[in-house]
């Protein structure tokens, strides 16, 4: 143990832990921790920076805010949630880490999140790639007359952007469009021979959301409000989330 | 029909229900045990081995089976259940509403020609999943028929004509009747969780995950593998084998339930012993845990004996999930380890789950049938000082249904249950103890007409030998008439056919290849007294214990052995002869050790049924360790339950305190006793006789020197921080700082066992100096928490309320230095892998209890008891008899026993007086027939045997030579075997029957 004794102190108030449980239900259970490990056990991001869903939690409730806060782990988690899945105590470790993201200044954030959040910002599609609502739509057309003049099988096939109460609302991941368009088409043929009624919007059409990952709760609530209001507005029934 | 108040109807017949009808019925009470199984044994009866002598349970429990269902006292009711209940306290109407069984019980021979024609319909063997029908799961299934699932059944005419016995009728239907019963005991147990909804661990998915229960299933020689062990998915042996504790218990996730079930770390521990004792070098066990809850007597040596004897490697990690590996067939885990974040993954061919208690939906229909509460858990609730009442008077409860505990606790709370059962009933009659025999045979004179019946007791025995063929190489010895297999020769129905034989054929001697007599020889020997014969005409070969286990796998050598084992036995029983058993009367006062919770428990219990009891105090007051105790970690206050305990005893017209009593002296013999004291400042002394004796000396607060305690004013133990939280709330109210640190003074060298209650103490004053300051920083510093039960929800409330625990290990503990009023403490989180310093204003020693080292020493040495490794009193039987001492008319109860709490400490308390209850309602003392006889006219007078009895008894007569009373011989044999004149012989080990043995072994056959 090369580091130096840490001196507990009996001043407890206002530590990163605490703030969090005011947050959350049942404070989250944060207290609760058994240190068992199964959560430590499942997690895709065990041994990233000698860090594990276990240490951080125990890190935090030590009061050792400054060394969690700044380690980039907090940003290697996928939020997939397998540690509160098994977790017996049922401690909401995601939600550890999501407020931790939220207390670092924005602009020290990862670079890549943080400019795919504020590309999709840039427009009204919400997608990472900063494509525009009108590219979106040209690409689809595109892609779409291509297949049904090369497949004949696939000539009724549709793929509508904006198209007024349909049953479904679906989003897309914005990478498609514009790296690998063919990607698009498989989705469309499953939803042209199973008969579905579908569109997508041309605001709000960008399925991922890396504000979300960067912890900007406001960027965050803004992608969702959006592609949530354009669903709303064409009177769609229910909202196909692909990412 | 039975006086209606003097009958308690127990429900449920596994080894609770079963203890209270035995209790009941030696008491002179009449029981009637109803299980709404189709034959009685619960859970016990699925189990491979039972720790710590790694035994085989369902040998350990088949007498109990086989007794319960002989007893004249004891009405047995399978397929039954209640389904109201009228009535109070003493005076209750039971509805008793009994399944069909389809099957004539007076009919039935247990040929199985059913099962073989329609298996699909018949209920019989078990299958692995431990939650498919069975009925016969097992041969010595009592009552000992099989049971018709009519449902499934299409041709029921062609079922009938399947019987031989014409024993089926399918016309049986269900019956309703009224019992009239004084008292209830409730043994229904819990049944076990089924993890199949967390998929995480893939149960139901992939075959070779299984559940506890089910690898007992497999190991066992009753099992589907016949005892073979190997994997389900393949039927090859497995080489690496895990386990993972605390599925489904200890959680507030999913399908979690949020207690502790309190058994699996010992069934894990034991389960991956047998394993390695099994197969040693060829397999690998692994167990994941959380904490390891060895908490009770010796358990924790037998953790360590897991660890250093049998190399069972156990990790600190709950895994996340069980992945199958397609390529290998392999179950994949990772884990993580201390101060590590890397993950740890392995491939093993088995997975275990060790899964908990649950209480079933019918368990609370009943508890609404008997207007009984239940807790938030939806087990019967009971009260901190009153362990097995239940909300409604006179309805008891004993074992897993009030809450998890393991097979010793639940028998000390079934005689509990039977003890307070037994208050609502009329005194017992007279004679109501006495079974009724046929008249004795004389056999003097005859020649021997032996009989020999060879055990298979299945694999044990049948495993090595073949029993058909040494039955009929016994079947040529001199003396012997008929020689058979007996199969299961415990088993209900072999008893049957045994005294059927004995009359049948007019046999005249017994022999029964078979186990240890000193397990079985009292079934034998009342076998033959049924069948007309005098008790000690019977001889047991030990073929088993001496030979078939030890020997497994030799079988040729097995068999010589088993052969001269046979004969060494008929040749003995020959020359056996009747004996008749000396009997004087009993004395029924009882002599109570001990005067604090668990003697004056034990007291009043006795005297409130009419016993005349002495209760001797070596202190000058009553009271004991629980004086110093204020609060229970429920809440409950100690001081007021404690006085007005004390005032119950002192007042009592029956009860007699003998304070500042020290034991000097002791003679006599179960049911009259003698023993000396001296009492008071001036020592004078004085006898008292008794029939029998409580032993509850407790034990002592444990005060190590350790972490400066005794020498800096922070630094206390937690019985200490009690009565400050109590006394100076102001003074804990300016606390900043709190820590504590288990473990002091136990589970180390010097004391190498668990001390139980301290988890429980340090959560508790932890909890209540929250309620005084909740700003306070608190810290518990542990090596494993040990809430078992209901009290696993208080180290979550310590935890939600933030009380901080960090693991030490034993090669890194704390480290203490004063710092002015404060002191700093030192130590390392394994999970950070850092060390962190906390300056105190207070640290807390969890330093518990330890033997009161010379108290039980001298009562040992006047009693003649034997002791446990820690010292403390060492019980006749670990599992089934925690409350008897290996001495008869010698009982125990509390801390004496093992550290417990106070609601522990009652229990065994009320199991004791019940124990004394059943042992002091006969009459007459039975001594047994095993006393040395002197030959006047080969005695010399020499004195050695006077000097060689243990107990004082041979003394010189006026006559000029040695004589012992039969009455006070222990029939021990010291003076036989000393005396050089061989004027002394032993009766039942005359030198006659001894050299006929001899000369049987040498006696080599063609």
């Amino acid at each position: 143990m090369p580091e130096a004794v840490i001196e507990l102190s009996e001043e407890k108030k206002g530590l990163f832990i605490d703030k969090v449980k005011e947050l959350l239900p049942e404070g989250g259970n944060l207290n609760l921790c058994l240190t068992c490990g199964a959560c430590t056990s499942g997690c895709p991001a065990t041994g990233l920076e000698g860090m594990d869903p276990r240490k951080f939690l125990r890190m935090a409730a030590l009061g050792m805010d400054e060394e969690i806060l700044s380690s980039d782990w907090i940003w290697m988690c996928s939020m997939c949630q397998r540690c509160i899945y098994v977790c017996p105590m049922k401690i909401d470790i995601p939600q550890l880490v999501y407020n931790a993201r939220a207390q670092v200044p924005r602009e020290k954030r990862p670079k890549g999140t943080l400019g795919s959040c504020d590309m999709a910002l840039r427009n009204e599609s919400g997608s990472a790639m900063g494509t525009s609502p009108e590219d979106f739509e040209f690409v689809v057309g595109d892609v779409l007359e291509e297949y049904q003049e090369a497949q004949p099988e696939f000539a009724e096939m549709q793929a509508p952007i904006d198209k007024e109460g349909a049953e479904f609302f679906l989003n897309q991941n914005s990478r498609e469009p514009v790296t690998e368009p063919d990607e698009m088409v498989p989705l469309w043929k499953i939803l042209h021979l199973a008969g579905v009624d579908w569109t997508y919007g041309s605001k709000g059409w960008g399925g991922e959301n890396y504000c979300m990952f960067l912890a900007d709760d406001e960027a965050w609530e803004h992608l969702v409000r959006q592609t949530a209001g354009q669903a709303d507005a064409l009177g769609c029934k229910t909202f196909l989330n692909t990412e | 029909m039975p006086n209606q108040n003097n009958t308690v109807l127990v429900i449920g017949s596994g080894v609770g229900g079963m203890k209270a009808a035995m209790d009941l019925s030696e008491a002179g009470r009449d029981v009637v045990l109803i299980d709404q199984a189709a034959s009685i044994g619960g859970l016990m009866t699925r189990l491979d081995r039972t720790f710590p002598t790694n035994n085989c349970d369902l040998c350990t429990i088949a007498p109990n089976l086989s007794e319960n269902a002989r007893d004249k006292h004891i009405e047995v009711l399978p397929l039954t259940q209640v389904s109201a209940l009228q009535g109070q306290a003493g005076d209750f109407t039971a509805t008793l509403t009994r399944a069909p069984r389809y099957i004539d019980m007076e009919k039935c021979t247990a040929c199985g020609e059913c099962h073989k024609a329609f298996p699909e319909c018949v209920r019989f063997e078990p299958g692995l999943d431990h939650r498919a029908p069975t009925c016969m799961r097992y041969p010595q299934a009592t009552p000992q028929a099989f049971s018709i699932d009519m449902e499934k059944c299409e041709d029921t005419a062609a079922l009938v004509n399947a019987c031989p016995a014409g024993a089926i009728n399918p016309d049986d239907g269900e019956r309703t009747e009224e019992r009239q019963v004084g008292a209830v005991v409730l043994a229904i147990g819990a049944e076990l969780f089924d993890p199949s909804g967390l998929e995480n661990f893939g149960y139901g998915v992939y075959p070779d995950v299984v559940t506890g229960l089910e690898y007992e299933r497999i190991m066992s020689a009753s099992g589907p593998t016949g005892g073979e062990l190997v994997r389900p998915s393949n039927g090859k042996p497995p080489q690496r084998v895990a386990w993972i504790q605390c599925v489904g218990s200890r959680g507030i996730n999913r399908e979690d339930v949020s207690y502790c079930s309190g058994v699996c770390c010992m069934y894990a521990l034991k389960e991956a012993i047998v394993t390695k004792e099994r197969f040693q070098d060829d397999i690998e066990a692994t167990i994941f845990y959380m904490d390891m809850r060895t908490y009770g007597k010796d358990y924790e040596l037998y953790y360590d004996r897991a660890k250093k004897t049998y190399g069972v490697r156990l990790e600190r990690c709950r895994p996340h999930s069980i992945i199958s590996d397609a390529a290998s067939g392999q179950l994949t885990i990772s884990y993580a380890t201390d101060a590590s974040s890397a993950l740890t993954t392995e491939k093993f061919d088995m997975v275990v789950l060790s899964t908990g208690f649950r209480v079933t939906e019918n368990a609370c229909q009943l508890a609404r049938v008997l207007g009984i509460e239940l807790n938030e858990h939806n087990f019967a609730r009971t009260q901190s000082f009153s362990p097995v009442a239940t909300s409604r008077p006179g309805v008891y409860v004993c074992g897993v249904f009030e809450s998890p505990k393991d097979i010793p606790e639940t028998m000390m709370q079934a005689s509990a249950a039977a003890c307070l059962a037994s208050k609502n009933l009329v005194p017992v009659a007279a004679g109501n103890g006495e079974a009724e025999l046929p008249p004795e045979r004389d056999v003097s004179g005859e020649e021997p007409r032996i009989g020999v019946f060879v055990c298979d007791c299945e694999q044990n025995i049948g495993g090595a030998v073949d029993v058909d063929a040494l039955a009929a190489y016994a079947g040529k010895l001199p003396g012997v008439v008929l020689s058979q297999s007996a199969g299961h020769g415990c088993s209900r129905e072999a008893l049957e056919k045994i005294k059927a034989a004995i009359v049948e054929q007019n046999l005249n001697r017994v022999v029964i290849g078979g186990c240890s007599p000193r397990t079985h020889e009292n079934l034998f020997q009342n076998t033959l007294r049924e069948a007309g014969l005098n008790k000690y005409l019977v001889e047991m070969a030990n073929i088993r214990d001496q030979d078939t286990w030890v020997h497994m796998n030799y079988p040729e050598m097995a068999m010589t052995k088993a052969k001269d084992l046979i004969r060494m036995a008929v040749a003995g029983v020959a020359q056996a002869q009747a004996l008749k058993d000396n009997t004087l009367p009993m004395n029924k006062d009882v002599l109570v050790l001990g005067g604090g919770v668990s003697g004056m428990n034990a007291a009043l219990e006795l005297a409130d049924q009419g016993h005349r009891v002495y209760l001797a105090e070596q202190a000058g007051h009553l009271g004991g360790m629980a004086l110093a105790v204020r609060k229970t970690l429920e809440g409950d206050d100690v001081p007021s339950y404690m006085a007005d305990l004390i005032e119950k005893v002192s007042q009592h017209a029956l009860i007699e305190v003998i304070t500042q009593a020290i034991v000097v002296d002791h003679f006599g013999m179960p049911g009259m006793y003698k023993t000396g004291f001296q009492i008071g400042p001036r020592m004078y002394y004085r006898q008292i006789e008794h029939g029998a004796t409580v032993l509850a000396t407790g034990a002592t607060h444990n005060v190590p020197r350790a972490y400066s305690l005794g020498e800096h004013a922070a630094v206390t133990t937690q019985i200490e921080l009690d009565s400050v939280i109590e006394d100076q709330p102001e003074r804990v109210k300016d606390w900043g700082q709190l820590v504590m640190i288990q473990c002091v003074g136990s589970r180390v060298p010097e004391n190498p066992n668990c001390s139980r209650i301290c988890c429980q103490s340090a959560i508790k004053n932890a909890l209540r100096a929250l309620d005084l300051n909740p700003d306070m920083r608190v810290f518990i510093l542990y090596r494993d928490m040990r809430t078992y039960g209901f009290s696993e929800d208080y180290y979550a409330e310590a935890r939600r309320r933030g009380v901080i625990f960090v693991r030490y290990e034993t090669d890194t503990p704390p480290e203490v230095t004063p710092d002015g009023d404060k002191v700093k403490i030192a130590f390392a989180d394994p999970i950070i892998g850092r060390k962190l310093a906390v300056t105190a204003d207070c640290l807390a020693l969890s330093t518990g209890m330890a033997v009161n080292e010379e108290a039980t020493e001298d009562l040992a040495t006047i009693f003649h008891l034997n002791r446990s490794l820690d010292g403390s009193f060492l019980e006749e039987h670990i599992k089934l008899r925690p409350t008897d001492l290996s001495i008869p008319g010698f009982f125990v109860a509390g801390s004496a026993h093992a550290p417990k709490n106070i609601k522990e400490c009652i229990a065994q308390a009320q199991a004791a007086a019940s124990r004394v209850l059943s042992m002091l309602s006969k009459d007459t003392i039975n001594l047994g027939a095993t006393v040395a006889r002197v030959d006047p006219e080969k005695c010399a007078t020499c004195l050695v045997c006077v000097r060689a009895c243990p107990y004082g008894v041979p003394f010189i007569n006026e006559d000029r030579y040695s004589e012992i009373d039969p009455a006070k011989c222990h029939g021990c044999g010291t003076c036989a075997a000393e005396c050089p004149a061989k004027a002394i012989e032993l009766t039942r080990f005359e030198d006659a029957p001894i050299m006929a043995r001899l000369e049987g072994l040498l006696e080599r056959s063609a």
